[in-house]
């Protein structure tokens, strides 16, 4: 399997899971990639992506499995998948891989969050609980995210405070860091847009998934 | 604003409509550029973006150095509710700027019911709808599209129409608009000397203004890449417009007037814009567009000089608007070679008679020989389409629709290799609107009560399960009716429908006629005075003074031949004698 490492930031990050799939055709289709098709009556390229990104949150290392019939060069490729990405879509690694991602348990989330704001927001991280609801196929179920989450500020400056977020982020069990920022929203009542971004993927024993 | 807009693309939905980045937006530096033109489609992103003649216009605008033209469309309710609630102004996609900061906001009107998006993006930009009412520092508003062969409902809105083809004209309006260094009056002043171009509120009016017409298709501007959108839309893929005009001569159709004369492009520039677009874009279909396909003569050409290219990278080819009576084997092998699709066709009416009053050429025999190769080589689907309202139509032509469906049936029967997948036929009925420029513009259109008793004798004539019968709202099709012939006290209609809450009227989720029926009353305006009338030839009609480059005399004369349930042969035939050569140089009909 040939893995790529690809970013989906900037405005991209409006863009859905289905939209993201369909775009990541079209630009294996412009940058002429010799990806396997699916065989059957619908022929469609063969792509799995590592996990979803919620809409609204940037991703800087997303994982793509594709399969290639005839392997050229991968820095080629590379090459070509950049110079044919619309703005906020972007390529950095390409490598053979075949760790599967059923590996993958959890995500590490980055969030950035204005100085005015940051006080408040260690306040409300440090908490001894943060109750969310969480929409599932059988209805909201109430959550508490200081169970599922790990939570530390890791940089201050001027402008802003950056909190490290590690979240469940498997086949098993996927808590979006947007939980974390509407909780805050509704406890606070202030509905400022925090960057968020997806920097790391984790395996079991929370070693760097690649 | 940067910072408000991301806030409210957080909690939109379909936020990927918003935020212009698309594979292949055009983004320029606006302080290197001289003009800036926000051109808006009055209707949702999803419709906007799959309709050619914008994305065409759009690149070929942006091919100027000195001109940057970005997108907007109408926002979604939510959205709108949005930019309210923020006060946050509407934002041309690419820049995000508001549409104050414009030299020129556009607007491109194809269907009549997008009428009150023009309102909806004006009140959200803060520009005043009426020109009247808009000071000199303002945009200059444009408009343009096939709705603009009757400029008149929305004439007091705009400060320059354009009428006919905008590829001909709208290099030289805006070369003219840098030659005025932004004067306004001096701007609209000398437009009116371009061909096409229609001033409605400035200085004296124009007694006429002649459609733009391109002279020289096979060489004009065709985009060789097109705004990918991240969403899917409508038509999401790419379109290839293989010939304008037609040859046909459909009375109804108002298409097939305004895009005359007829003219087709080559082969091998179609092969090469082709080529262009698929690797530019990454699409995986290719869509033959014209309003005939079938009547492109090189179309098993066309065919076979794409499919090295398409099948192996899997891409496929559709061919939509395939007239019935020309279907032939050969064209039937190369769709199927490369992607089946389902058979659509359109034989409008039901009987022979009625077929003859509108000109619409075909015969039983036509319809059961297309079908035949289409049965036999494996077609499980077929679409009709229908009209019902024509001029002359009696109940026996509407029972004739559900008999030409049901023949339809019995050719499967009859022909299908393989009948074990069954089929499937589906009417789409449409209630005849008479347009302006065709021979049928003095016609009476059907009221409300008769459009909603013929739909029901319809569906009554109906037996078989396997034909499926869709049609239009009958109310939809009123107003459509009164803005197709509609004069100046119609922009009165619409900016009332608009404040009573009338939005994106063209989905029946949205369309609201009880509010339509009360901005009526509160203008003074009947409904029927516009569409149920039958006009005398000698009234003078609200789009007189536009010259489509077709006779009043010709449109006369195929009226009464209607009448007469005459027919007129094809332009490739023999010529009818529409007039339109008088505009063109050279020997542009076939």
């Amino acid at each position: 399997m040939t893995r790529i490492v690809f970013s989906k930031t900037g405005y991209a990050k409006y863009i859905s899971h289905l939209d993201l799939t369909r775009c990541m055709a079209r630009i294996m289709a412009r940058a002429e990639i010799p990806i396997w098709y699916t065989q059957g009556f619908n022929p469609h390229p063969y792509m799995v992506f590592s996990a979803a990104l919620p809409i609204g949150v940037c991703g800087e290392r997303e994982l793509l499995d594709i399969k290639l019939v005839d392997p050229p060069e991968y820095a080629v490729l590379l090459d070509r998948m950049i110079k044919n990405s619309p703005d906020g879509i972007s390529f950095s690694d390409i490598y053979d891989s075949d760790l599967d991602f059923k590996y993958i348990e959890k995500a590490v989330y980055v969030l950035t969050v204005p100085t005015d704001l940051s006080e408040i927001f260690e306040e409300f991280a440090s908490g001894p609980t943060i109750p969310a609801s969480k929409k599932t196929k059988s209805g909201e179920i109430k959550i508490d995210l200081k169970e599922e989450m790990q939570i530390r500020k890791t940089r201050e400056d001027k402008d802003s405070a950056v909190f490290e977020v590690i979240a469940p982020c498997g086949n098993e069990r996927n808590i979006s860091p947007t939980l974390l920022t509407a909780a805050f929203a509704e406890k606070t009542g202030n509905s400022s847009v925090f960057d968020i971004a997806r920097t790391a993927f984790l395996d079991g024993k929370s070693n760097i998934f690649r | 604003m940067i910072n408000d807009i991301d806030r409210i693309l957080s909690s939109v939905s379909k936020p990927s409509w918003y935020i212009g980045t698309e594979l292949n937006a055009v983004h320029k530096d606006k302080e290197k550029v001289h003009t800036r033109v926000a051109y808006c489609f009055p209707d949702l992103y999803d419709v906007g973006m799959s309709h050619l003649g914008m994305k065409l216009l759009y690149h070929m605008m942006n091919e100027r150095e000195d001109l940057w033209c970005e997108r907007v469309f109408t926002p979604n309710t939510d959205m709108e509710e949005l930019l309210r609630k923020t006060g946050t102004p509407i934002f041309a996609l690419e820049s995000k700027d508001e549409l104050k900061e414009f030299d020129f906001v556009a607007f491109t009107l194809v269907y009549e019911l997008s009428y009150t998006g023009i309102a909806t993006i004006l009140d959200l930009a803060g520009i005043p709808l009426y020109a009247k009412d808009r000071t000199d520092d303002m945009p200059i508003l444009l408009a343009g599209g096939p709705c603009m062969c009757n400029p008149e409902p929305v004439a007091d809105f705009f400060d320059v129409i354009d009428i006919g083809e905008g590829e001909e004209n709208l290099n030289e309006l805006f070369d003219l608009y840098r030659e005025c260094g932004k004067n306004r009056h001096e701007f609209l002043e000398r437009a009116k000397n371009i061909r096409g171009i229609y001033v409605p509120n400035h200085g004296e009016r124009q007694k006429k203004v002649t459609r733009a017409i391109i002279n020289d298709l096979p060489n004009v501007y065709y985009p060789d890449k097109l705004v990918v959108p991240f969403a899917q839309v409508v038509h999401d893929r790419i379109s290839l417009e293989i010939m304008r005009g037609c040859i046909r001569g459909c009375r109804f159709c108002q298409a097939g007037i305004i895009y005359r004369p007829y003219r087709q492009k080559p082969v091998e520039r179609l092969k090469n814009d082709a080529v262009k677009l698929c690797q530019n874009t990454g699409y995986d279909e290719i869509s033959l567009l014209s309003l005939s396909t079938s009547d492109f003569q090189k179309l098993p050409e066309l065919a076979e000089s794409l499919k090295d290219y398409c099948i192996p990278r899997k891409i496929s080819l559709a061919v939509p608007s395939l007239r019935i009576d020309n279907f032939s084997k050969e064209i039937s092998d190369e769709i199927s070679s490369i992607r089946k699709t389902g058979l659509t066709f359109a034989p409008e009416a039901g009987t022979q008679r009625l077929r003859d009053v509108i000109n619409k050429n075909i015969t039983d025999e036509d319809i059961e020989r297309s079908c035949k190769i289409a049965f036999e080589n494996g077609a499980s689907a077929v679409k009709l389409y229908f009209m019902i309202g024509l001029p002359t139509e009696t109940d026996e032509d509407i029972i004739g629709i559900a008999k030409t469906a049901e023949k339809v049936l019995d050719y499967f029967y009859k022909y299908a290799t393989n009948r074990s997948r069954g089929i499937n036929v589906t009417i789409s009925c449409a209630t005849f609107v008479p347009k302006p420029h065709t021979p049928f513009q003095w016609e009476q259109q059907l009221t409300l009560g008769e459009i909603q008793r013929r739909q029901e004798l319809l569906k009554s004539s109906i037996t078989s399960k396997r034909v499926h019968y869709k049609y239009h709202d009958a109310d939809t099709t009123v107003l459509e009716g009164v803005f197709a012939r509609g004069d100046r006290k119609i922009s009165k209609l619409i900016e009332t429908a608009w404040r009573l809450g009338c939005r994106l009227d063209a989905w029946s989720e949205h369309f609201d006629f009880s509010k339509w029926q009360k901005a009526a009353e509160e203008c003074d305006i009947d409904f029927y005075f516009y569409t149920a009338r039958k006009r005398s030839f000698d009234e003078e009609l609200p789009w007189g003074f536009v010259d489509s480059g077709i006779t009043t005399e010709f449109l006369k004369r195929e009226c009464e031949k209607a009448y007469k349930e005459e027919t007129t042969p094809s332009c490739a035939e023999k010529c009818a004698g529409c007039g339109v050569n008088r505009l063109c140089k050279g020997d542009v009909c076939p």
